[in-house]
């Protein structure tokens, strides 16, 4: 036990160095100018509890004299608690892309203030990374959920906003404007949480019990004899994995029907482009439905909410083109991905989804048909005029037009009217599709800076 | 859309091993005899509560309906099973979580149960433990298991 005292002295000195070290990285970090005060609240944040757990290693000296415990489990301790430092080590890589140089500033401004009226008390930071990954998490309520377990963390995660997300985005697409109509979908995340809409939606589905009672005897013959499962133990697994799907993908869908009702038909579109060239449409995972039965909640969306048989043959054609592709038999994947797909993808399981999210927006919030109509009428004609649409109405009584206005009509001259804009354009930005397409992301970045500029003026002007 | 790192996934698992390490640290006391706090007395009703989800999770399969805690048992139950090596009948877990959940529930309420029970609980949540030591180190190398058994894949003409 003596020679295991000295073994855990020298591990909490060498994790009281890394300690050291983490808080002399933030003081670094702290140099640097970020685009959102989000990145600063985390580096606080990571400062504070690297300097509590320093003090707690102190404590576990302590324990370790009292001599309760057997070294197995002192070491297990010892280790839990220098995982804490990594976990800080990724919150700080979290930072990295958020400062002026990498993230999108006229984009920013905007989002915040967007989300924060959509879930108030939140924060963001948006990083633009150099993989293709587009993500949204948030990090406040999980590092509180960890701190009711650890006290060490609780004054400093006490500091944190209600809400923070990280927003990641990839650096080479930051200025793709349009398909960071994504969001929508991450902040259907947030709102399911708050709103406590797994307590809504599970009890009304109607789970295939045929399907998931079959699996047990299914699973059971495909077994290898030699490393077979016991019966508890397939019973286990079974039931982590349906249980774990079925909740997950719930909640998946929920966002995206959260965020259809949020950002209407540009989140459909936005997630169609990221999503189809980063998974194929079938593929699905333990946590993500296929991107198959995520397009048909949206679509089912769109169709009960707006008069899609008025719009133009563009946009029925690519709802069309999704819907027959919906209809077609799911490509096989494992056992359990399938009859989590059999056991959701019925109408009156995806009705339950719709009718649970609709409610939970105001109608200041909630995109509609009405203002898609109004947007497409009002903005999209300033847009094939290159006007950035920030803002309408007369000289000196103009108001500027809020985020998804903005996305809906940027998309509906992409898909509707490309080529009537490209037309507008110089020369040299009409070489290319991919040059014309800069061009009218820099048109709506336009837009959103001068829609973010009238807001602050506004502002200002009612403070004083 | 898929975040490239389980933040949460890991902050989870390592909550679950903190108070396994909290709850094994309480068994260590009352084990000497030793009186047990507020905090934990309270972390030992959380380790009961553990227990009872897991029975409830074992149901589940039987009549797979859908609530707001059917993750949470689901869950509960995979962690008493990773705690509990050496079971291989419902039969047997049952009975084993059913002893361990009445020894967790009277510590929590001040009462002291037979050494061998509550030397029983500490092997059991320092097991858990464990486990989620072995899987925050997975999350941290990036690395995650699905179980063999699920690998399968089914094919139709």
């Amino acid at each position: 036990m003596e020679s295991y005292k000295g073994i855990a002295d020298d591990i909490i000195t060498a994790a009281k160095d890394r300690l050291e070290a983490l808080v002399d990285e933030t003081m670094r970090f702290e140099n640097r100018t970020y685009s959102s005060k989000g990145s600063r609240i985390l580096l606080a944040f990571v400062r504070a509890a690297a300097q509590e757990l320093d003090k707690s290693f102190d404590q576990e000296t302590k324990i370790v004299d009292e001599g309760l415990l057997f070294p197995k489990e002192i070491d297990d301790r010892l280790h839990r608690l220098i995982f804490l430092i990594p976990w800080l080590h990724l919150l700080v890589g979290f930072i990295e892309g958020s400062d002026i140089h990498h993230a999108p500033g006229q984009l920013i401004q905007p989002l915040r203030r967007y989300v924060g009226s959509v879930i108030e008390k939140s924060d963001i930071i948006v990083c633009a990374k150099s993989e293709l990954n587009y993500s949204i998490q948030e990090l406040a309520k999980t590092i509180r959920s960890l701190s009711e377990i650890v006290p060490e963390l609780k004054s400093s995660a006490s500091q944190l906003p209600e809400y923070l997300f990280i927003i990641t985005i990839p650096s080479v697409e930051s200025s793709d404007i349009l398909i960071h109509g994504v969001v929508a979908h991450e902040l259907g995340h947030a709102l399911y949480n708050r709103h406590g809409l797994g307590a809504i939606i599970f009890p009304d589905i109607n789970l295939r019990e045929d399907l998931i009672k079959d699996l047990v005897p299914i699973v059971s013959t495909l077994q290898d004899p030699d490393s077979a499962r016991s019966e508890v133990g397939l019973r286990r697994d079974l039931t982590e994995t349906v249980a774990k799907r079925v909740t997950k993908w719930l909640k998946e869908l929920g966002a995206d029907a959260i965020g259809v009702h949020l950002f209407g038909p540009a989140l459909f579109f936005s997630a169609i482009q990221v999503l189809t060239t980063l998974d194929h449409i079938d593929q699905c995972s333990e946590t993500h439905p296929p991107l198959k039965l995520r397009i048909k909640v949206m679509s089912r969306i769109l169709k009960e909410n707006y008069p899609i048989e008025k719009w133009p043959t563009a946009l029925k054609r690519l709802l069309a083109d999704w819907d027959e592709v919906g209809e077609m038999p799911i490509a096989l994947g494992a056992l359990v991905d399938n009859v989590t797909f059999e056991c959701l993808n019925i109408g009156r399981n995806l009705d339950v989804i719709n009718s649970a999210t609709q409610g939970i927006l105001n109608d200041n919030l909630r995109y509609d048909a009405e203002k898609h109509a109004s947007d497409v009428e009002r903005l999209v004609p300033l847009l094939l005029s290159l006007i950035p649409c920030g803002e309408t109405g007369q000289l000196g009584m103009t108001k500027s037009i809020e985020l998804p206005s903005i996305i809906n009509a940027g998309w509906y001259v992409y898909l509707c009217e490309f080529e009537k804009f490209r037309s507008q354009l110089y020369e040299i930005d009409r070489k290319s599709r991919s040059a014309s397409k800069r061009k009218l992301h820099e048109l709506i970045l336009k837009s959103l800076e001068i829609s973010e500029i009238r807001l602050a003026w506004l502002e200002m002007a009612n403070d004083s | 859309m898929h975040a490239g790192f389980r933040f949460s996934e890991l902050s989870d698992s390592l909550k679950n091993g903190f108070l396994a390490d909290q709850v094994v640290l309480a068994l260590a006391r009352a084990e000497k005899g030793q009186s047990l706090s507020e905090l934990e007395r309270n972390n030992l009703k959380k380790a009961a509560d553990l227990l009872e989800y897991a029975k409830e999770g074992h149901r589940w399969l039987d009549h797979p309906k859908l609530n707001d805690s059917t993750s949470t048992f689901a869950a509960s139950f995979g962690q008493a099973m990773d705690a509990l090596p050496d079971i291989t009948s419902s039969e047997d877990f049952l009975q084993h979580v059913s002893t361990l959940h009445s020894a967790a529930v009277q510590l929590a309420e001040g009462k002291i149960p037979e050494k061998e029970q509550i030397r029983a609980l500490r092997t059991f949540f320092f097991n858990a433990g464990r486990t989620q030591l072995s899987k925050t180190t997975d999350l941290l190398k990036g690395e995650s298991k699905a179980p063999s058994t699920l690998r399968w894949k089914a094919t139709r003409e």
